[in-house]
C-alpha cells in the first residue's frame, strides 16, 4: 500500500512537472523575421566611396517619431507590411565653410509583399521585393522636399530581394 | 485555472484511493475463505475526465476521450483510446483551430503485486497513436521587430484540411479500484511524433491527441480515467506449492 501511494506521489509530481516545463515562448534572436529595407550611403563625387553621416532623421510623412539612427553610412529602413509602397521624409545635417546646413527629401520605395510562416513564437513575417527601377517608373522615387533638386542626386538597387538584413538593397548617392 | 484543476484531480484521485483501501479489508476477509485465488479477466472501458472538465472551463477547448482495456494474461493488458478534439489556440502572434480525431492502441504492464483478490494497477504502457485533423488559420500578427508601423493583423480563416500525424507514447500510470468493477485511474505519457502532414505555408503546433508540439519532435500528455469493468472470465491462480510437488 505504501508503495503504491508512493506510486501515485510521484506520478502526479512528474505530470506537473511534465505541465510546467513548456517552452519559451518567445521568438528567439536571429530567427528569421520581417527584415528592414537596408540603404547604403556612397560618397557623390567618389561612388565607390562609403559615406559617414553624423546627423540624420528620417520618419514617415505625418509622424513625429523617428527611425533609429546614430550615425554610419547604414540606414535601416522599416517597410510597411499592409501596403505595396512608402515614402519617408530624410533629413540630412552637415557642415560646409563652417556652418551647419540642412536639406530634406522625400524617399518613396515600392514592392512586392509575401507573407511566410516562421515559426509558432515569431509567427509570420513579410518579405518583400522591390519593384523594378525604370524610367516611367522610378524606384526609388526622390524629391526634394520643396520644389528644388534633392540633395540625393543618385541611387540604384543593388539587391532587390529584402529577406534578410545582410546586405543593403539600395545604395543611394550624395 | 489549468494547474488548479489539476490539483483538485490529484486530490480527489489520492481522496478516493484512499476510500478503496478502506472497503477492501471487508472483502478481503470473505475471500479469504475460499480456498483457490482466482484472476478475474474482462474488459475495462471507461471516460476521461479532465477534457470534458476543460471543455467548462476553456472556451477554446471541447474534447472527449474514451478509455478500454482488456485482460490478456496476468500483467498483459490490450488498452487504447478513442478521442476526438476542437481546440482553439490563441498565442500572441497566431490564432488557429484544430479540429479532428485520434486513436492510440498498445499494451499496458501491470508492475504492481496485488494483495488476496485486489485489482490495482501500476502500470507502464506503449502506445501507437494516430490522428486525422484540419487546422484553420483564424488569424496572425506580422512580426516586425521595428515596432515602427503599428501591428499588422491578418484574418486570413485558411481551413488546411486531410492532416494526420503518427507518434509513439511511453505511458506511466495507476488504476485503482474505488467501488466493485469501478475504476479510477491517472496516467501521464510521453509522447514522440514519428510522422506528420503539414498544411503547406504553415505548421502543426497541436495535434489531436498528442497535444501541443515541440520543437523536438516530442510531446506531453495525460489522462484521468473513470471506467468500469466487465469481468467475462476468471482463470484460478495454482498455488507455487503445488507446482513444485509436479516437478
Amino acid at each position: 500500500m505504501k508503495r503504491l501511494i508512493a506510486s501515485i506521489a510521484i506520478l502526479l509530481i512528474l505530470s506537473c512537472y511534465l505541465l510546467s516545463c513548456e517552452k519559451d515562448d518567445l521568438c528567439a534572436e536571429g530567427s528569421p523575421v520581417t527584415p528592414h529595407l537596408v540603404i547604403d550611403f556612397y560618397e557623390e563625387d567618389n561612388p565607390s566611396q562609403l559615406k559617414t553621416v553624423t546627423e540624420m532623421r528620417c520618419f514617415v510623412p505625418g509622424s513625429n517619431v523617428i527611425v533609429p539612427f546614430t550615425q554610419g553610412s547604414r540606414l535601416l529602413l522599416p517597410l510597411k507590411n499592409d501596403a505595396d509602397s512608402v515614402k519617408y521624409v530624410i533629413q540630412y545635417k552637415y557642415t560646409a565653410g563652417g556652418s551647419t546646413i540642412s536639406d530634406t527629401d522625400y524617399i518613396e520605395i515600392k514592392y512586392k509583399r509575401t507573407e511566410t510562416y516562421v515559426s509558432r513564437a515569431c509567427g509570420f513575417r513579410t518579405t518583400f521585393v522591390l519593384d523594378n527601377n525604370t524610367n516611367e517608373s522610378p524606384n526609388p522615387v526622390i524629391t526634394h522636399f520643396t520644389s528644388g533638386d534633392p540633395f540625393i542626386s543618385d541611387s540604384e538597387i543593388v539587391n532587390y530581394n529584402v529577406d534578410d538584413e545582410n546586405e543593403a538593397h539600395i545604395n543611394i548617392f550624395f | 485555472m489549468k494547474h488548479i484543476s489539476i490539483s483538485f484531480f490529484s486530490l480527489l484521485l489520492v481522496s478516493l484511493s484512499g476510500v478503496a483501501q478502506e472497503t477492501k479489508p471487508a472483502q478481503a476477509d470473505t475471500v479469504a475463505v475460499v480456498p483457490v485465488k482466482a484472476d478475474r479477466y474482462g474488459l475495462r472501458v471507461g471516460l476521461d475526465l479532465h477534457r470534458p472538465a476543460r471543455s467548462f472551463y476553456d472556451d477554446g477547448f471541447k474534447g472527449f476521450e474514451i478509455v478500454a482495456d482488456y485482460r490478456l494474461s496476468k500483467k498483459l493488458y490490450f488498452a487504447g483510446e478513442l478521442g476526438t478534439v476542437d481546440y482553439t489556440v490563441d498565442d500572441d502572434v497566431i490564432n488557429f483551430t484544430t479540429k479532428g480525431s485520434y486513436f492510440k492502441a498498445g499494451i499496458d504492464i501491470n508492475t504492481y503485486e496485488n494483495w488476496l483478490d485486489m485489482e490495482n494497477m501500476i502500470y507502464i504502457g506503449f502506445r501507437y497513436g494516430f490522428s486525422s485533423f484540419s487546422q484553420n488559420l483564424n488569424s496572425y500578427t506580422i512580426y516586425d521587430r521595428s515596432n515602427y508601423f503599428p501591428d499588422v493583423t491578418k484574418y486570413p480563416n485558411e481551413k488546411y484540411s486531410g492532416l494526420s500525424a503518427h507518434w509513439g507514447e511511453i505511458i506511466g500510470g495507476l488504476k485503482a479500484e474505488v467501488y466493485d468493477n469501478l475504476f479510477i485511474g491517472f496516467s501521464v505519457r510521453l509522447n514522440m511524433l514519428i510522422t506528420d502532414k503539414k498544411p503547406k505555408g504553415f505548421d502543426n503546433l497541436y495535434i489531436p491527441g498528442f497535444n501541443r508540439t515541440y520543437d523536438g519532435n516530442f510531446g506531453v500528455g495525460f489522462n484521468y480515467t473513470l471506467s468500469y469493468f466487465i469481468p467475462f472470465y476468471k482463470k484460478k491462480i495454482a498455488p507455487k506449492v503445488e507446482e513444485k510437488k509436479t516437478k
